[in-house]
């Protein structure tokens, strides 16, 4: 039975998510609700690249006793704000999912539709509300003053916030919770080393093109859809692309790897005919 | 007051207290947001502290050196390539007995390239002249930048003093600190009078005589070893003005331990779950951390020792073709003193790798029964890491899992 209680043990939760979205905020805003309630707080964020796209994790630890643990973690609620980093993380405990569909075993949620109303990017306040809601005596209140603290904007988007918090709050307190996700199994084997040869042994990269064997895609926050009724075959999306995501086909028509493309909209915006959409990433991307 | 921080914003909050007069600035991840806390709050006067930016981390230092002679109580930060980069200005501001703070957030130097923290970088900076605090918690890096000044600005002591961080671990990690409301008189007014037309010291003589060179080295060298009593009137004297106990060595069940594990800094805390698992297994372990590895707290760690069978001391930093830099210092302290238990030397979190409980627990299980063929340390590596790496050289190296 997982502990959704910091009275009864440690509760760590995690967000996992893209650099952008709020991820680092979410564990501010937790953190600081969870503090305000009176436990221990440990609140922290762990990403290699700083950069719009690129998977960011953080994860937050309360107790009414001392925290003796750091770093990464098992957790007993992860928050997943974007799907498409599900195949790189480790989900555990109860998970949330930001999603519009049911997902099987998740505790299904819209974080996106709510916070796009807002005009801002910024899921940090709904996945910190939605976590918020299944820890046991976290009140609202506690939320809504931990916005009001770590979120500076002004007073009156401040109440939209506090607002939308307080709805995704309550909609997710409505649902019932899906049965916990097992905790990854902990490496229990030690290696020896031996030396390498150079070749293997320094961190050149040798291969040329080597995006085509890691789907680069899975950074993208906005998708590009061709719209082929409007394209007039004109060549310039295909030569602006910086990924060269785009193919040609034999009348031209341009085509998007979605493997690789990374939604910066550079063919959108060189497009004279309005020939290229932009939609949501979180809307069609399926949970790994 | 008691408020949630980071550890980025517990050194700043130290800085602030001890309210010093200048600051130089370089950025650099992770410690950036030291910087920039301080600049907000300089701008918001809440601190009336002058911000500098500099070109360059060299000239950081120079600066910093520069004005803490000149009469102005001074800190600064930096990390990584950037300690490096003022490497040579490191030992010149301690030769000239320069007395300021320098915070340093750990981050495993290039190449290759990493973020994440390790030690090699401060340590590298051991033989310096700076004295050196390893934090483990973000109260423990405002209470380290606080003893620092005061260490630092004694009479005996006269030496800068570098304040180490881990990167992410405790820069971006937010933990409840207790900030005090004021200093009181904890930390007395800076030693060194502001400069003036009567009062223009100059430094940096011409080549001096070999004799009277080593005269000022060893004096530094002396007054590290007066810095150890200088930290403890210190660290009493934090306890009676704000109830924070600070000590050389903490210990974490060490008392009835047969087995501890030694180590610095914020990993540490991970340390402390895994003691609790081994101990659950019949293991009587414990956890022997220093606090201050310059000066060299050796008769503390001596004593904390005493009575040990075993010691596995882990090293968050590598010297490649030797092995560990804590467990070189720990041995060399250990050699001859009756009794000294057996120690074992364990490389790991290098470029911010977390050791598992299990590496823990082998670190144990290798003090217990030791494979006595084996010279040199051992470099923690698991099956998981192992599966990492073949997963992205198959990228690097032209597809295909390369055979081992």
């Amino acid at each position: 039975m997982v502990n959704l209680d910091p009275r009864n043990g440690q509760v760590t939760v995690a967000f996992f998510g893209r650099g952008g979205q709020g991820i680092k905020t979410a564990a501010r805003v937790l953190g600081r609700a969870l503090f305000i309630h009176g436990y221990n707080v440990q609140a922290l964020p762990l990403y290699g690249a700083e950069r719009r796209g690129a998977p960011v994790y953080s994860y937050v630890r309360a107790s009414a006793l001392d925290i003796e643990e750091r770093g990464s973690a098992n957790a007993d609620i992860t928050v997943l704000v974007d799907r498409g980093v599900s195949s790189q993380a480790h989900l555990s405990g109860i998970v949330i999912a930001n999603s519009k569909k049911d997902e099987n075993g998740m505790l299904c949620v819209d974080l996106t539709s709510p916070i796009s109303r807002l005009g801002v990017f910024a899921l940090s306040i709904a996945a910190a509300a939605a976590a918020a809601a299944i820890i046991a005596e976290l009140d609202v209140s506690n939320i809504k003053t931990a916005i009001e603290k770590e979120i500076r904007v002004p007073r009156s988007l401040l109440e939209v916030e506090q607002a939308l918090a307080e709805d995704l709050f309550y909609e997710v307190k409505s649902k019932p919770l899906p049965k916990p996700w097992p905790e990854e199994k902990s490496s229990a084997s030690i290696l020896e080393l031996s030396p390498e040869p150079w070749e293997l042994s320094n961190p050149i990269i040798k291969a040329s093109g080597t995006s085509v064997m890691r789907k680069t895609g899975s950074w993208r926050v906005k998708r590009p859809v061709i719209v082929p009724e409007k394209c007039k075959a004109c060549f310039l999306c295909y030569v602006a692309c910086p990924e060269s995501v785009i193919t040609l086909d034999e009348k031209h028509i341009p085509s998007i790897s979605y493997d690789n493309c990374k939604g910066c909209m550079i063919c959108r915006s060189v497009c004279p005919f309005g020939a290229i959409q932009e939609f949501p990433e979180t809307e069609v991307q399926p949970i790994a | 007051m008691l408020d949630l921080i980071t550890g980025n914003e517990a050194i700043a909050w130290g800085a602030r207290l001890a309210q010093v007069d200048y600051v130089p600035i370089y950025p650099i991840t992770p410690q950036t947001e030291i910087v920039e806390k301080l600049s907000e709050w300089a701008a918001n006067g809440l601190i009336r502290a002058r911000i500098t930016k500099m070109e360059s981390e060299h000239s950081m230092i120079t600066a910093a050196g520069a004005a803490a002679l000149a009469g102005a109580r001074t800190f600064t930060a930096t990390s990584s390539q950037g300690l490096l980069y003022a490497f040579e200005m490191l030992y010149n501001v301690s030769g000239w007995r320069a007395p300021f703070v320098l915070a340093n957030v750990s981050r495993g130097l290039a190449a290759p390239l990493t973020l994440l923290p390790d030690h090699n970088d401060a340590l590298a900076a051991r033989d310096s002249g700076f004295l050196q605090f390893y934090a483990e918690t973000c109260q423990e890096a405002l209470d380290s930048v606080l003893i620092a000044y005061r260490v630092s600005e004694s009479r005996k002591v006269m030496l800068p003093s570098m304040v180490n961080i881990d990167g992410f671990y405790l820069s971006f990690t937010r933990e409840k600190v207790m900030i005090p409301d004021e200093l009181g008189d904890f930390l007395p007014p800076y030693p060194i009078p502001a400069i003036s037309a009567g009062n223009m010291p100059s430094m940096g003589p011409t080549v001096l005589d070999p004799s009277v060179y080593s005269y000022f080295k060893y004096q530094m060298h002396l007054a590290q070893i007066s810095a150890l009593d200088e930290l403890k009137k210190a660290i009493s004297d934090y306890e009676k003005d704000f109830g924070i106990k600070r000590a050389l060595i903490d210990e974490y069940m060490a008392d009835d331990a047969d087995y501890v594990i030694v180590m610095t800094s914020s990993f540490a805390t991970m340390a402390r779950k895994a003691i609790k698992f081994i101990r659950e297994k019949g293991i009587k372990v414990g956890l022997i951390r220093p606090w201050v590895l310059r000066p060299f707290p050796r008769d503390d760690l001596l004593s904390a020792l005493a009575g040990k069978r075993g010691a596995a001391v882990f090293d968050q930093d590598i010297s490649p073709g030797f092995g560990g830099a804590l467990h070189a210092e720990i041995a060399s302290s250990l050699y001859g003193a009756p009794d000294a238990p057996r120690i074992a030397s364990f490389i790991g979190g290098l470029g911010g790798k977390e050791p598992t409980i299990e590496e823990f627990e082998f670190m144990i299980r290798e003090l217990i029964s030791p494979d006595l063929t084996r010279r040199g340390p051992v470099m923690l590596w698991t099956d998981r890491d192992q599966r990492i790496l073949d997963k992205q050289r198959s990228i690097a190296l032209r597809g295909g899992v390369v055979g081992r």
